[in-house]
C-alpha cells in the first residue's frame, strides 16, 4: 500500500483505498486504465504508461515563437506541430535532440487536497530520455498530462505507446483557495495539447505596459 | 528481324518498370498515416503479390531473352502469349486497387473510430478485412475495392495453383464522410453499413423478396388499372399501352427490393447499437435532408423513421421495453425519449409528406409515386418481417446485439457527469475493475449528450459550447481506445493463466487445490487477478477442456467452480 512520507498510518494518504472505494468523488483519486496493477502501483508512486498520440514538430517559415504578438503566436504554435497517432504497443523513434510531445494513456482525476508530480523513471532517464518539464498536477486536475520528450542521448531512442514511461507521486495540498472551482486551460484533454499560452490572462498586461513604454 | 527482336526485348523492359513502378507505389502507400490493422493486411497481401510476380515475370523474361538468340522472335511470342497477357491482367488490377488509394484524400482520424468498426466487422466475419478510409470521391469505390481485390485473388489461381492463398477473401471498403471523420456519436450509423454487409451475406433480403414476388405481383396486378388512371388524371398526356405493364413492374419490383434490403440494414443498425443508431440516424436526417422523399435505392426519410420508431415501440406505442434493457432511470430517459418520438412523428408523417407536390415529382419518378401507393401498406406490416427477418438475423447477431452489451449504462452515465473517461467500471467491493463495452459508451454517450450535456457546460465554463461538445467528443473516443486496450490485455492475461493452470496441474497431477493456493502458486496479487482465474477456469469449463483432466486432478475452486461443474454435467 502507497502512504506519505511521515509514515503515520492513520493520517496517511492511502492512494490505492482511494482509487477502489467509493468515497464521495472529492476526495476521490482517479486513474484509468492500470492495465497492471500490481506492476504499475509501487512503494510512493505509481506508475505511468505512454499513450498513443503525439504532436511533433515540423519544419516552418516563421522566424520565432513571439509571445506578446497573441493572434499569430496561436496560428504558428498550431503551423509549427502536427498530430500523430501511433498504434499501442507500435513505435515511434525518437531521435538525438529530437523534440516532441506526448501524453499518458491514463486519464487521471485529482481530489481538491492531492497534488501530484510527474517524473522520469530512471531507467529511461539513463538512455538519455527526458520526459517532462513542467511536472506539476493542480488538485481537481482531470485529463491525460501532456509530456515533453526530449533525447539527450546520443542514439535513436524506441518509443512504444503502453510501455511504463514515468511515475506520479502525490503530496497532500495545504494550499485551499475559496474561489470557485473553474476548470483550467488543459482540463478534460484526452490527448497531448498545444500549448495555449497565447491564453495566459497577463500577456496583454505585459503588451500594454511595453506599448506604453515606447510612446514615452 | 533484329528489329523484332528489340521490339520485344523493349517490351519486356517496359514491364518490368511497370513492376518496379508498383513497388514504389505500395512503398508510398505503406508511408501514409493510416491506423487500421486491416488496411495493413492489405498492403502486405499486395507487397507478396507483387514479389511473386515480379520474379516469375524476370524468369519469363530471361527465358524470352535466352530464346531470341536462337529461335524467330514470332515463335517466342506464340509460346508465351499466355503467360505474358496474365502478367498485364495483373498490372491491370493491381493498377485498380492502388489507384483507389491514390486517388483519395487522407486525414487524420481517430483511433477510436477505427476501433468502433474493426470490433464489429472482424467479429461478424473472420475471412474478411474493412479497410476504413475517411474520403472517397465516388461511392462505389468500396465495391470497386472488392472487385478488384477479387479479380486479383481470381487471377493467383489460374497463375500458379501452388502459390499460397491468403485466408482473407474480401477487403470492403467502409468511407466515412468528411464531416463524421471524427464525430463519433453519428458514427453509429456504420451500424446500417455493417447491415449491406451482414444483408449480402446471409441473403436476408433477397430471400424476402423472392419468397415475396408472386404476392408483389398479384399487388401490382390488382393496382395497376388504378395507379394508371391516377396518373393519366394527373397528367393526362400519359399514354399507357399493354406492355407497359411488365416494363412498370420491373421498376417497381426493383424498388421494393432496394427498399427492403435498406431497411433491413437500418434494422440491424438498431440491433447492433441499440438507441445511439436511432439517434444517429434522427440526426443524419436533420442535419441533411429532414423531406428526403426517397431515391430509386433509397427509401424516403419519413419511412425509414417510422419503422425504426415501430421497433423502438410495443404495439400500445410504449417504449418502455426497448429502454428495459438500458437498466437506467426509465421515467426521465424514458419520458424524453418518447418527447422526441412524438416531435419526430409530428414532423415526418406521412400525411405530411402528401402535401408536398407530389405531382411535380412524378414527372421524374413515376416508379417512387406507384410504390408509395401500395408498397408502404406491406412494409409497415411489422409481421411480414418479423417473419423473415428476426429468425435470419438473430442468427448472425445474436452475439453483438445491443441488449447484451449495455449492463453498466448507469454508473457510465454517472462517470459522464464527474468528467472521468468511462473507459471502466471499478467494482468497490472487490477491488477490481472491467471494461466497459464499446456499445454502451456510445449509448450512454448519446442520453448523456442528449439529456445532460449541460452539466458539461458548467465544468468548462471558459470554453463555448462547440468546444465543450468536441472535448464531449473526444472523451469518448479515448474511452473506446482505452477500453479497447484493456480487453486486449484482459484477453493475453487470461490465455497465460489458462496456460499456466495446464502447466502447474499437468495430468498425472493428483493435486487438490483451493482458489487462494491457486493464486499463490500463479504468483498473483488476490484482488486484481481473482475476476480473471474464476473466469479462465469457467472459460475451461466451457470448452469442456477441464472435464477431461477432471479425473486426474481436482480444483476445489470455492462454489462457483463447483456449481459451474454441476450445471455443465446436467447439460451433458
Amino acid at each position: 500500500m502507497l502512504k506519505n512520507s511521515n509514515n503515520d498510518k492513520s493520517k496517511g494518504i492511502d492512494i490505492v483505498d482511494r482509487l477502489f472505494t467509493e468515497k464521495p468523488i472529492e476526495k476521490r483519486l482517479v486513474i484509468t486504465p492500470l492495465l497492471l496493477k500490481e506492476k504499475q502501483i509501487k512503494q510512493g508512486s505509481i506508475d505511468l504508461r505512454l499513450g498513443t498520440e503525439f504532436i511533433i514538430t515540423k519544419k516552418t517559415r516563421f522566424s520565432n515563437l513571439d509571445l506578446d504578438d497573441v493572434k499569430e503566436l496561436e496560428i504558428n504554435i498550431k503551423n509549427y506541430q502536427k498530430m500523430l497517432t501511433i498504434q499501442f504497443n507500435d513505435k515511434l523513434v525518437l531521435h538525438p535532440g529530437q523534440f516532441i510531445l506526448g501524453s499518458t494513456l491514463e486519464y487521471l482525476r485529482l481530489p481538491d487536497d492531492l497534488i501530484g508530480y510527474i517524473i522520469g523513471r530512471s531507467s529511461w532517464g539513463r538512455l538519455g530520455l527526458i520526459i517532462a518539464t513542467a511536472i506539476l498536477i493542480h488538485p481537481l486536475f482531470a485529463g491525460v498530462i501532456t509530456l515533453e520528450l526530449t533525447n539527450l542521448g546520443e542514439v535513436p531512442i524506441v518509443l512504444r505507446p503502453g510501455r511504463r514511461i514515468a511515475q506520479i507521486s502525490f503530496h497532500k495540498s495545504i494550499i485551499q483557495t475559496e474561489e470557485d472551482f473553474s476548470a483550467g486551460k488543459y482540463y478534460g484533454s484526452t490527448h497531448p495539447s498545444f500549448s495555449e499560452i497565447h491564453k495566459d490572462p497577463d500577456i496583454d498586461i505585459f503588451k500594454q505596459f511595453r506599448e506604453k513604454k515606447n510612446i514615452k | 528481324m533484329n528489329s523484332d527482336k528489340n521490339i520485344i526485348k523493349e517490351f519486356l523492359n517496359s514491364s518490368l518498370f511497370y513492376f518496379y513502378k508498383l513497388e514504389n507505389l505500395i512503398n508510398e502507400i505503406k508511408t501514409y498515416s493510416f491506423y487500421s490493422e486491416d488496411y495493413r493486411d492489405l498492403i502486405n497481401i499486395l507487397s507478396e503479390f507483387n514479389e511473386i510476380v515480379t520474379n516469375n515475370f524476370r524468369e519469363l523474361k530471361s527465358k524470352i531473352i535466352e530464346k531470341i538468340k536462337t529461335s524467330s522472335p514470332i515463335e517466342i511470342y506464340n509460346e508465351n502469349v499466355v503467360q505474358l497477357n496474365r502478367f498485364n491482367l495483373f498490372l491491370k488490377y493491381f493498377n485498380q486497387i492502388i489507384s483507389i488509394f491514390i486517388n483519395a484524400e487522407n486525414f487524420y482520424i481517430h483511433q477510436g473510430i477505427f476501433i468502433l468498426i474493426e470490433n464489429f466487422t472482424k467479429k461478424i466475419s473472420k475471412i474478411s478485412r474493412f479497410i476504413i478510409y475517411p474520403f472517397f470521391p465516388s461511392s462505389k469505390s468500396g465495391m470497386r475495392l472488392n472487385y478488384a481485390y477479387k479479380n486479383l485473388l481470381d487471377f493467383f489461381r489460374k497463375f500458379d495453383k501452388e502459390v499460397e492463398k491468403p485466408e482473407i477473401e474480401d477487403f470492403l471498403l467502409f468511407s466515412i464522410p468528411t464531416l463524421n471523420k471524427e464525430d463519433l456519436l453519428s458514427s453509429c450509423l456504420l451500424g446500417h453499413e455493417i447491415g449491406h454487409f451482414i444483408n449480402e451475406k446471409n441473403q436476408i433480403g433477397r430471400n424476402i423478396t423472392s419468397e415475396k414476388f408472386m404476392d408483389y405481383q398479384s399487388i401490382f396486378r390488382t393496382n395497376y388499372n388504378k395507379w394508371i388512371k391516377e396518373l393519366q388524371a394527373k397528367k393526362p398526356t400519359l399514354k399507357f399501352d399493354l406492355h407497359m405493364e411488365s416494363v412498370f413492374f420491373k421498376i417497381w419490383f426493383r424498388i421494393i427490393s432496394n427498399w427492403i434490403k435498406e431497411i433491413i440494414c437500418d434494422k440491424i443498425g438498431l440491433k447492433l447499437f441499440g438507441l445511439s443508431f436511432f439517434f444517429a440516424f434522427l440526426d443524419f436526417i436533420y442535419i441533411n435532408n429532414p423531406y428526403n422523399k426517397g431515391t430509386e435505392k433509397h427509401p424516403p426519410n419519413w419511412l425509414r423513421l417510422k419503422i425504426l420508431i415501430d421497433e423502438i415501440q410495443d404495439k400500445d406505442g410504449e417504449i418502455s421495453k426497448f429502454i428495459k434493457n438500458y437498466k437506467i432511470d426509465q421515467d426521465f430517459i424514458g419520458e424524453k425519449i418518447k418527447n422526441i418520438i412524438s416531435f419526430v412523428q409530428k414532423n415526418f408523417t406521412e400525411e405530411k409528406q402528401e402535401k408536398d407536390e407530389i405531382i411535380q415529382k412524378m414527372k421524374e419518378k413515376v416508379e417512387i409515386a406507384i410504390v408509395r401507393e401500395s408498397a408502404i401498406k406491406e412494409l409497415n406490416n411489422r409481421k411480414f418481417y418479423h417473419k423473415y427477418i428476426n429468425s435470419k438475423l438473430d442468427e448472425c447477431i445474436k452475439e453483438y446485439c445491443y441488449k447484451f452489451k449495455i449492463d453498466d449504462m448507469n454508473d457510465v452515465i454517472k462517470l459522464l457527469d464527474l468528467y472521468i473517461i468511462p473507459n471502466e467500471i471499478i467494482d468497490f467491493k472487490k477491488k477490481n475493475s472491467k471494461a466497459v463495452n464499446i456499445i454502451t459508451i456510445l449509448n450512454a454517450g448519446w442520453l448523456y449528450f442528449l439529456f445532460k450535456i449541460k452539466n458539461h457546460y458548467n465544468i468548462l465554463k471558459n470554453l463555448n459550447k462547440m468546444e465543450v461538445r468536441k472535448r464531449f467528443n473526444e472523451l469518448l473516443l479515448k474511452a473506446i481506445e482505452l477500453s479497447n486496450i484493456q480487453q486486449k490485455i484482459d484477453k493475453i492475461l487470461k490465455k497465460a493463466i489458462i496456460k499456466r493452470i495446464f502447466e502447474i496441474f499437468g495430468e498425472n497431477n493428483k493435486k487438490e487445490i483451493g482458489l487462494s493456493d491457486l493464486i499463490k502458486e500463479l504468483k498473483l496479487e488476490k484482488n486484481f487477478y481473482r475476476q480473471a482465474i474464476e473466469e479462465s477456469i469457467c472459460e475451461l469449463i466451457r470448452k469442456r477442456k477441464l472435464i477431461n483432466i477432471r479425473e486426474n486432478f481436482i480444483i476445489n475452486l470455492n462454489f462457483i467452480i463447483i456449481q459451474k461443474l454441476n450445471v455443465l454435467k446436467s447439460s451433458i
